[in-house]
This record gives structure tokens, C-alpha cells and sequence, in this order.
């Protein structure tokens, strides 16, 4: 009898071990890097015995997927694409970037157009490719010179070079190659990309059981289960930044939402990457690719000048299961304007979003999808100045 | 009669404590000492001082002299932080000693400061997005 409660005895210490060993691998890996010289980055908190292997594995993903697609670097196979290849000529691709673009020809179908990897043409002619938004600095506030492109001569011919239907895709032996029917055609994977490498990642962190995940792409952003405190699991606290006046450069929160995890969060809007005119039009850079001008701004009445638009969509958060998705519904909403994008929400169940919109200077109306649980509402005095949008 | 003899039966069964029980019962009181020990004994990384609502963090590792206006002084030194002077009548923060361990707090009420221990890792779970 003895013997059996020393063995007891034995085991009930062999126990306090092992729970104080599960402690210690409680911790989060905190680490980031910045991936294909600066173009992306790439911050993670990962839980779990794996966590610096995945990182590594995350990190070599990235890399390999941005020095493929990437338009910086005039070597990489897309810009290869865009300036160089011919009408017909077939340029290998990876399976990656094979699976990328095919999905975003499905997110283009979806949303009606107001997503679409083939507005490249549009954003170099306004000036708002990276190069162009890049040499703006908002702090100095100088408006850039030059004349704004002529609609009917120069913007209606670029359009006619952004239809995705001449980009064809095709498998052959196991290889993957894009072409194009229309030898003008450019494509920018910039509104999606993101968002695939984070679902790739993610399925990276499933692949070494990770128990907890947070990873951020250049802003997109996937949790993967609850946020680990020390003892339990807890929901994470997810703010959006308030986008007027300049909300890349002072950070403010305009509200915060809660969320179990197991979702992927991503926001567009027009305040982070943008310029002004020295006609004092604002233009940002997303491309509506039906009008073929920036969001933020409309054909006058006399169908030649532009004019700014009175009420524009400056902040669209969105929350889904897929990263890619969230990535491209996101600028879609922008595109779509309040009306069209929470019509857009009500008829697809499974993507939430809060969408903020601001006329001129001044707040305008917020949407907010039912599923989405605000955090301490009243703390937040500038969310309360939006008028809430409910559509009929 | 009858009912006293069943009682005691019943009493010898449970009453004497065996050795083993002793044993295993010595092993768990161990146990839930080494756990709390570990758990709540940590030492500190930060510490929050909050004054009328308004918290401000500082690092353990760092000696420093925190004056809250003229009320009270707030000292950390060598990893553990103290109240030094303190101008309300009572003087209890200020004769409550030295803390150091997470969770561990001194409380100011006639002023409304409060000095906690954190381990640093709050807010672990906030994300920003925009």
C-alpha cells in the first residue's frame, strides 16, 4: 500500500513539472522582419513549441512570393509581364502567383468589377503607382504640379488596356505560365497580395500547431485562435484608426471591436497614400477601374474636369475567413461608395466590415456590419460624431 | 441503540488517518504552494501608477523619483518601488513598505493613487488596423 501512494506521490510531482514545462512554452514569439527590401513587412506574435521555425518558413514564403510579383524591382516575372512581354508570349509564373492571380479574377466577378488587378494603366497615368504617391509627403503638405491627365484623349484610351479578359492563364506539364491577348495590359497584384501571403502564413502556422497566432502583412492582418494572456485564452481588442485628419501620422483610435480570433482584418482607405493637386484636388490611390479615376474624385458636368467627390468612403474595414478576400473586398467597398457597399454586405453574409465615410474635411456616415462587437463605445468621442447609416 | 453502533462504525471507518494519507495529503499541500508560488510570486517588469484615473507606466529596471504633484513621491529602486513621502495624515502607503511582485499594489485613498506591479505584458492582446 505504501508503495502505491509513493508511486501516487511520484506522479502527482511528475505532474507539477510537466505544468510548469506548458508555462513556459506559453510564451509568445515576438518578431519582424522586413521582407523584399522593405516592400512588405512582416510582424508576428506566434504561441506555440514551433514558433521560430514557422517564422522562418513565413519569412522565406514571402520573399519568394515578393520577388516574383513585385513591380519595384523591374527584374521580378510580373514587371517582366507589364513592361516587357509581348502580345501572346507566355511568362512562367510560380504556382503561388498562378493560384494569386486566378483568385483575384474571381474576386473581380464578385464585386462587379469594383476590384481589378488590371487597372495598372490608370494608377501610372494618375500618377498613383508607388513611385507617384511616394514623392508626397503629408507633414510638408506640397501640393505636386502638372497637369491632371485629359479624360477622353488619356484616360478612356488607358481604360481600354484594363480589361482582365485578354490576361490568360495556363497549365502545361506542371508549369504555370500568364499571357495577354492585348499587349498594353498591366496588372498590379498590390490589392491582394498581402492578403494571399497572409492566408499562406496562416497555413504555415496550422502546418506547425501553433495555438495562437497574430500576424500583420504591411496591415493585413490574421488572428489565428484567442490571445493567450499568461493563464487563458481572451478575445483580441482590434482598433481602427480614425481616418480624418491624417490618420497615418497621429494614430488616433476612432473605435475597437472585439474578436474570438480564427479571422482575418483588413483596411483601405483613402488617407494613407494619397496626393494633393495643385488644382487642390485630393486623389488617392485607388483606382475605381469602372470610371477610371481615383475614388475621390468625379467627372464634372461638363465631362472633361474633375471635381472632388462630396461624401467619399475614407476607411473600410473588413473581417473574414480569408485573407485574400478580405484584402480585395476592402478596396472594393471603397470603390463602391456607403449604398452600394453595405448592399454588397447584406447579400454576402460571411464578410463584415465598419465603413466610415467623410465629406470634405468633416465626418459623414458609418456602417457597421451586425456581427461586429464594439468595444466601449463611449470612449471614443469621434465615432459618435459619425451619423450611423442604415440601409433601407 | 442501534443507530449509535452504526454511527460508529462509520466513524472508525473514516476517522484514523493512514499514513499514506498523510503522504498523499502533504503531497497536494506542496503542490498548491509550489503553484502559487510560481504563479503569484513572480517579480515585476513595470510598474502602473494611476492618479485620478490617468496611468502611467514606468520600467522596474530603472531607478527613478516619481513626484505626483506635492502629494506623494513614488521611488524605484533596485527593482522594487516605495512610497517616500507622503504629505497625508495617515502615512499608510508610504509605512506599507517595498513592493516588487506582480499584482502587488500600494494604495494612496486620500489622494486616490494607486502603484501596481505588472508583469508587462498587458495589452498583449491589442491590434491596430488602418
Amino acid at each position: 500500500m505504501k508503495k502505491f501512494f509513493a508511486a501516487v506521490f511520484a506522479a502527482v510531482s511528475l505532474f507539477s513539472c510537466f505544468s510548469c514545462a506548458e508555462n513556459y512554452e506559453y510564451e509568445y514569439l515576438e518578431k519582424d522582419s522586413a521582407v523584399f527590401s522593405g516592400a512588405m513587412t512582416l510582424y508576428v506574435k506566434l504561441l506555440g513549441r514551433d514558433a521560430s521555425s514557422a517564422f522562418e518558413e513565413m519569412s522565406l514564403t514571402l520573399e519568394k512570393i515578393g520577388s516574383e510579383i513585385s513591380l519595384t524591382d523591374k527584374n521580378s516575372a510580373l514587371s517582366y509581364f507589364n513592361e516587357k512581354a509581348e502580345e501572346n508570349e507566355k511568362v512562367k509564373v510560380s504556382k503561388e502567383t498562378y493560384n494569386l492571380i486566378s483568385l483575384a479574377l474571381g474576386f473581380e466577378k464578385e464585386t462587379g468589377g469594383a476590384f481589378s488587378i488590371g487597372a495598372f494603366n490608370l494608377s501610372e497615368l494618375w500618377g498613383l503607382d508607388v513611385d507617384g504617391y511616394s514623392g508626397y509627403d503629408p507633414f510638408e503638405d506640397i501640393p505636386v504640379k502638372g497637369e491632371l491627365p485629359d479624360y477622353e484623349t488619356q484616360v478612356l484610351s488607358a481604360k481600354a488596356h484594363c480589361d482582365t479578359s485578354r490576361l490568360i492563364l495556363t497549365q502545361e506539364a506542371g508549369e504555370c505560365f500568364i499571357e495577354k491577348s492585348d499587349g498594353e495590359l498591366k496588372i498590379d497584384l498590390g490589392g491582394i497580395a498581402k492578403g494571399y501571403c497572409a492566408d499562406l502564413c496562416v497555413g504555415i502556422a496550422k502546418r506547425h500547431s501553433l495555438k495562437s497566432a497574430l500576424i500583420n502583412i504591411s496591415g493585413n492582418i490574421v488572428l489565428l485562435g484567442g490571445y493567450y494572456d499568461g493563464r487563458k485564452f481572451v478575445d483580441w481588442e482590434i482598433s481602427v484608426l480614425q481616418p480624418r485628419p491624417k490618420a497615418a501620422l497621429y494614430r488616433e483610435e476612432v473605435c475597437a471591436f472585439g474578436s474570438g480570433g480564427d479571422i482575418s482584418i483588413v483596411t483601405s482607405g483613402d488617407y494613407r497614400r494619397y496626393y494633393r493637386h495643385e488644382s487642390d484636388l485630393q486623389l488617392c490611390h485607388i483606382i475605381d477601374p469602372i470610371s477610371g479615376l481615383p475614388t475621390d474624385i468625379s467627372l464634372g458636368a461638363d465631362g472633361k474636369s474633375y471635381v472632388q467627390k462630396p461624401e467619399i468612403v475614407s476607411s473600410a474595414t473588413v473581417l473574414c475567413g480569408s485573407s485574400a478576400a478580405a484584402d480585395a473586398y476592402s478596396t472594393a467597398l471603397c470603390v463602391m461608395g456607403l449604398e452600394n457597399a453595405a448592399r454588397f454586405l447584406q447579400e454576402n453574409n460571411d464578410v463584415c466590415a465598419i465603413i466610415f465615410t467623410e465629406r470634405g474635411e468633416a465626418h459623414g456616415r458609418m456602417y457597421a456590419s451586425d456581427g461586429i462587437e464594439f468595444i466601449k463605445e463611449d470612449t471614443y468621442g469621434e465615432f459618435r460624431k459619425y451619423e450611423k447609416y442604415a440601409p433601407a | 441503540m442501534v443507530n449509535e453502533k452504526k454511527i460508529d462504525a462509520v466513524k472508525r471507518e473514516i476517522s484514523p488517518l493512514k499514513l499514506a494519507d498523510i503522504i498523499v495529503l502533504t503531497a497536494l499541500i506542496i503542490l498548491s504552494v509550489v503553484l502559487l508560488v510560481t504563479v503569484y510570486g513572480k517579480t515585476g517588469e513595470k510598474v502602473i501608477v494611476t492618479y485620478y484615473g490617468v496611468s502611467e507606466e514606468y520600467d522596474l529596471g530603472q531607478d527613478r523619483e516619481i513626484a505626483i504633484e506635492d502629494k506623494l513621491t513614488v521611488c524605484i529602486s533596485g527593482g522594487a518601488v516605495y512610497v517616500k513621502d507622503a504629505q497625508c495624515p495617515d502615512k499608510i502607503c508610504q509605512n506599507s513598505g517595498a513592493v516588487k511582485k506582480v499584482n502587488e499594489t500600494i494604495v494612496c485613498a486620500p489622494f486616490g493613487i494607486t502603484v501596481r506591479i505588472t508583469d508587462g505584458k498587458g495589452g498583449g492582446n491589442k491590434v491596430v488596423t488602418g
